[in-house]
């Protein structure tokens, strides 16, 4: 007879064992089929700030208002929202973007009727000075004191208005010179440099005007921010001062009356289009410029990873922006975004802590690859990554001594300084008697803005 | 090398075997069997309960996207209601019929707060005159003052019905611009159309999106509007396709086809399934469009695969521990039972916890106990039978000598004697004549002594009245009423099956002679064309009849023993009833035919050595 022994009873592991590894095969086979995985852009990116658990626990809607030039074309700010919910899932991010020029007014106008958002995202300097911004050095200490000295001196000044800190920077901008390498190729003229004057470079519009294929030299706005570029690279100024010595207006002063002048005459000279004064007319000149019926415009360092991007094989060039007849080269504008808690915010501890998961290293790398948008850190001077695109040289170059932008602290007198530009293009006034109208707007509306 | 050979294939063969033992063991085959059912029905139950869920959830969230585009598209409907209501409010002033530039302007500027959403930084607002002419622009825009937008659709409309009006995408003359106009008539106090006032958004800045964006949606959802024409108004993040064509999409087809509210599968959605749902913005006759994704939660998430594979690993412990409990005292059972079959009578197997298994090796245990007493019934059966073959033999001897033997020597002493008598006859034939009365005493002794060894009567009488004769003996001995009926024919049955029925009849009633004290006894003899039966009951004393036939043999009673044996012969068997003071029934049955079963066979040829 056969000789049956019973099984040891080690062997009762063996059944389990086999079960588990069928199981997790059959449910790793199940789960491996080809699924369409959304990207995960953050995958090797630095966590976000550690869970904050004084963050309250009812569930409430933040508010969020940021740039449209953020949120357009890219989902950066919708995918760190979601992020940001999987870990305060009582908390509703909603966001609503705007075009940036209006975004002043429509803080101000919140302010007043009482329906303030939690977040903002803007030029927080003017809108500090004008009291709709929420102070936060003591949550940015509280947050992290070291962090201050990683932001850009420039961009912390930015947002900060007597010696209090408003916002937190987020990204930092400047404005440079960009031109079509192939114009001046075929005009047989060098490259911009930062050598180069206002003078050289009307030069070589004048000579890149090709009226007959419909091509300008130069492109011109009437958007205050870009003419600004204009006025300082004529050396002049628009607003000088600071909130505690106070600001001056010289709208009409001699050298700006030259200088309008001067650009006005370009356009009657045929050397650049009629700006067509529409709200931010400067994206006409872009647009004309990557129809190639433009040789040279005044942008910001954003155009250079738009262009990159949708437009890989376009001669583009980038110089720093010509130097002042004086041969001075502090001639560029600073820009730079925070993100503030306006005055009469709802949930202001959820919004800063919104403003840190923005301002943290995980989100702000995808800012600069996906977006053009540079943070203000001051790492950015050694990021491998940024000092190795030549195009970006300018941008760098003009970091330390951009000026600042202060018109957009007296809004009434930026409308009527554009409202002054505009006159004169279209020659419904001379630049004189249009600027001196806008001074004394200006100078009047000075007194009602500032606290 | 020969011996390391060797040693590989022990060692393979080893290994073959365990792995055989493997496969074909119960708890092996149990465990898989119960855990891959298991795994089965999760897998079952996963997918009704996802199909069920994905249909009923798909229907929901069909529903949701289409009282949610109903929803949103009123709300869009009502901030241009809004604008229109405001840009109205400002066209009846008294200063907007003079057509007075300057009077209109400062119109506009007092109002301000009624256009704030054109002037911050969009389209702004514009005063056209009778003609179509541009007279004012808030905020200032030489570019287009004094400029003829006679052909702009909205001004036809406002000119022509004047009544306020939105339109779809227009170019903005001179910059190309897309933008959506809202537009409302200056009508003067005489009814004449004096102007208009039109509110104007460039789709590009997406102010019209105020009243869209920040609203509460699902995940991966996002709306989209389209104007009359099916060009894109407003997109949360495509914003290079502003202002194209959309009727490419299943629901602005819908749309555009006249459908006011509905939902459309989206193609394009990639693995995704999406959905839109779909509503005329009212006033406008614009489309919006909420898209979302459709069943998005059926999805086993990967966070449940760990239960799940933690689950089923802990049913197949379960199981297998179970089944561990049940095959191992089975396996114990297999090998016992060889045990048994080898002849060892002293195996017992251990108590389980499983009931079903505690029974059976119970039973297990019983039975072969019941061999072992069995056995010793047997062989004291067959010492038994030894001995009274013995003692028959000697009887036999001593009948032979004491009587047939002497006999004979008598009768040879006399023929010696008649030698003597030969020559006088008369002598001679007497003592012949005492010879052969010897003689025949001799044989009538032997025929007895034979009738004896055989059921002489059987064969003289034929069985049923060598039956009645016993019976007539037991009457006429004991002083026993008998009660003898037969039924039905007995004819054509075997001698060798005649003579144990009659044996199994002669014992039962000497058993009763022995032991039952009856005063009455019944017997029935029924044959009919399968069996025949045999049932004799008496009204004696009874006794309390044990569990084993073999128990009569262990108290020194092989009577009953007998029976059974001349009845399995015969394939046939014997059943005892009785109760104490209550008489006692043996019943004996036994096919007409008999047929081994293949039990009997196997058995038998097992016996013989020759098991196949």
């Amino acid at each position: 007879m056969k000789q049956i022994k019973p099984l040891p009873f080690i062997h009762i592991l063996f059944p389990p064992a086999v079960t588990l590894v069928v199981s997790i095969t059959l449910f790793w086979w199940f789960f491996s089929l080809p699924k369409e995985q959304p990207v995960n852009y953050f995958v090797d990116s630095p966590p976000p700030p550690p869970f904050n658990a004084h963050i309250p626990s009812e569930r409430i809607k933040l508010n969020v208002w940021l740039d449209l030039d953020f949120t357009k074309d890219v989902t950066l700010f919708d995918e760190l929202a979601q992020e940001f919910e999987q870990i305060y899932p009582q908390i509703d991010v909603r966001i609503s973007a705007f075009v940036r020029e209006s975004i002043p007014r429509r803080v101000r106008q919140a302010a007043l009727t009482g329906d303030s958002p939690d977040v903002v995202q803007g030029h927080v300097f003017s809108l500090a000075g004008q009291g709709l911004v929420e102070p936060l050095d003591q949550r940015l200490n509280e947050w992290n004191p070291k962090l201050r000295a990683e932001f850009l001196p420039a961009a912390l000044r930015e947002a900060t208005w007597k010696n209090t800190l408003y916002g937190i920077p987020v990204d930092v901008y400047t404005v440079v010179l960009l031109y079509n390498r192939a114009h001046f190729d075929e005009a047989k003229l060098p490259y911009p440099t930062g050598n180069n004057n206002l003078v050289d470079i009307i030069k070589d519009a004048q000579i890149l005007t090709k009226p007959k294929e419909g091509r300008y030299g130069i492109g011109l706005t009437t958007d205050p921010w870009y003419f600004y570029s204009w006025l300082t690279s004529a050396g002049t100024n628009l607003v000088t001062g600071t909130p505690e010595t106070g600001f001056t207006l010289s709208l009409n002063s001699q050298s700006n009356v030259d200088a309008v002048s001067f650009l006005v005459s370009m356009v009657d000279d045929g050397y650049s289009p009629l700006p067509s004064s529409r709200p931010r007319d400067y994206e006409d000149a872009r647009d004309l410029f990557l129809q190639q019926k433009l040789s040279i415009y005044i942008g910001e360092t954003q155009d250079i990873h738009l262009i990159q991007t949708n437009q890989p094989n376009f001669p583009l060039g980038v110089a720093p922006l010509p130097r002042t007849p004086a041969s001075n080269n502090d001639v560029s504008i600073l820009g730079t975004t925070a993100l503030f808690i306006p005055h009469g915010a709802s949930h202001p501890d959820a919004a800063f802590e919104f403003i840190k998961w923005v301002s943290s290293e995980r989100y702000i790398h995808h800012m600069a690859r996906r977006l053009g948008r540079y943070p203000a850190r001051t790492w950015l001077y050694t990021s491998p990554e940024l000092i190795n695109n030549s195009l970006l040289a300018p941008f760098f170059e003009h970091l330390d001594d951009a000026h600042t932008y202060r018109l957009d602290l007296f809004l009434d007198a930026e409308d009527a300084f554009v409202d002054a530009l505009k006159l004169s293009f279209y020659h419904l006034d001379e630049p004189p008697a249009a600027l001196r109208r806008a001074q004394i707007i200006g100078q009047f509306s000075m007194k009602e803005s500032l606290r | 090398m020969k011996f390391q050979t060797k040693k590989i294939v022990a060692q393979f063969q080893l290994g073959k075997q365990i792995i055989y033992d493997w496969v074909t063991s119960l708890q092996i085959f149990a465990t898989f069997s119960i855990t891959i059912l298991v795994l089965m029905v999760i897998l079952v139950t996963m997918n009704v309960i996802s199909v069920t869920y994905t249909h009923l959830s798909d229907q929901l969230i069909e529903d949701h996207y289409r009282r949610l585009a109903v929803a949103i598209a009123e709300r869009l409907s009502e901030s241009v209601e809004n604008y229109l209501r405001g840009l109205n409010t400002l066209a009846q002033q008294v200063e907007m019929e003079s057509g007075e530039p300057s009077l209109q302007k400062n119109t506009l500027q007092r109002g301000l707060e009624l256009i704030g959403d054109f002037t911050n930084c969009d389209g702004g607002v514009i005063i056209l005159d009778a003609k179509g002419f541009v007279s004012v622009t808030i905020p200032f825009r030489p570019d287009i003052i004094g400029k003829d937008f006679s052909q702009q659709s909205y001004f036809k409309e406002i000119s022509s019905l004047h009544i306020p009006t939105s339109s779809n995408i227009v170019q903005e003359p001179f910059t190309n611009k897309n933008m959506v106009v809202v537009a409302v008539p200056i009508i003067n106090r005489n009814g004449d159309f004096v102007g208009g006032i039109a509110g104007r958004f460039y789709i590009e800045f997406q102010g019209l999106s105020r009243q869209i964006e920040g609203l509460s949606l699902a995940r991966k959802a996002w709306i989209y509007a389209v104007d009359g024409d099916g060009r894109l108004i407003y997109h949360p993040f495509d914003h290079r396709s502003l202002g194209s064509d959309f009727s490419h999409q299943e629901s602005v087809r819908h749309l555009r086809s006249g459908e006011s509210i509905g939902t459309a599968n989206v193609a394009d959605g990639g693995s995704t399934r999406m959905i839109d749902g779909f509503a005329i913005v009212p006033i406008t006759g614009w489309g919006l469009v909420v898209r979302g994704p459709l069943g998005e939660g059926v999805t086993p998430p990967n966070e449940s695969l760990v239960p799940i594979v933690l689950g089923l690993f802990l049913v197949a412990v379960f199981v297998s521990t179970i089944t561990y409990k049940i095959a191992v005292p089975i396996q114990n059972l297999v090998i016992q039972a060889g045990q048994v079959a080898e002849g060892n009578y002293e195996v017992q197997t251990k108590s389980s916890l499983i009931k079903e298994i505690f029974e059976l090796g119970t039973a297990f245990n019983e039975m072969v106990t019941q061999i072992r007493k069995s056995r010793a019934a047997v062989r004291r059966y067959v010492t038994d039978v030894t001995r009274s073959q013995e003692e028959e033999r000697k009887r036999i001897a001593r009948e032979l000598h004491d009587d047939t033997v002497q006999s004979l020597i008598a009768i040879g002493q006399r023929i010696d004697l008649v030698k003597g008598f030969l020559h006088d006859p008369t002598e001679s034939q007497n003592r012949l004549s005492e010879l052969r009365k010897m003689v025949t005493g001799t044989i009538a002794n032997v025929r007895r002594f034979s009738r004896d060894l055989r059921p002489m009567a059987l064969e003289d009488l034929g069985l049923v009245t060598a039956m009645q004769y016993l019976v007539h003996q037991l009457a006429q001995n004991q002083d026993i009423k008998v009660d003898f009926k037969v039924e039905g024919k007995h004819e054509g049955l075997p001698s060798d099956m005649e003579v144990a029925i009659y044996r199994i009849l002669q014992e039962s009633l000497n058993n009763i002679r022995k032991h039952a004290q009856a005063t009455e006894v019944t017997v029935l003899v029924e044959f009919n064309k399968q069996e025949i039966t045999l049932t004799v009951q008496d009204n004696g004393r009874g006794f309390e009849v044990p569990e084993s036939i073999t128990e009569f043999a262990s108290q020194g009673s092989f009577g009953v023993m007998g029976l059974q044996e001349r009845a399995q012969l015969f394939g046939g068997r014997i059943t005892l009833k009785s109760q104490l003071y209550e008489g006692t029934t043996v019943q004996m049955v036994m096919p007409r035919q008999v047929s081994l079963s293949p039990f009997e066979i196997y058995d038998a040829s097992y016996l013989r050595g020759s098991k196949s």
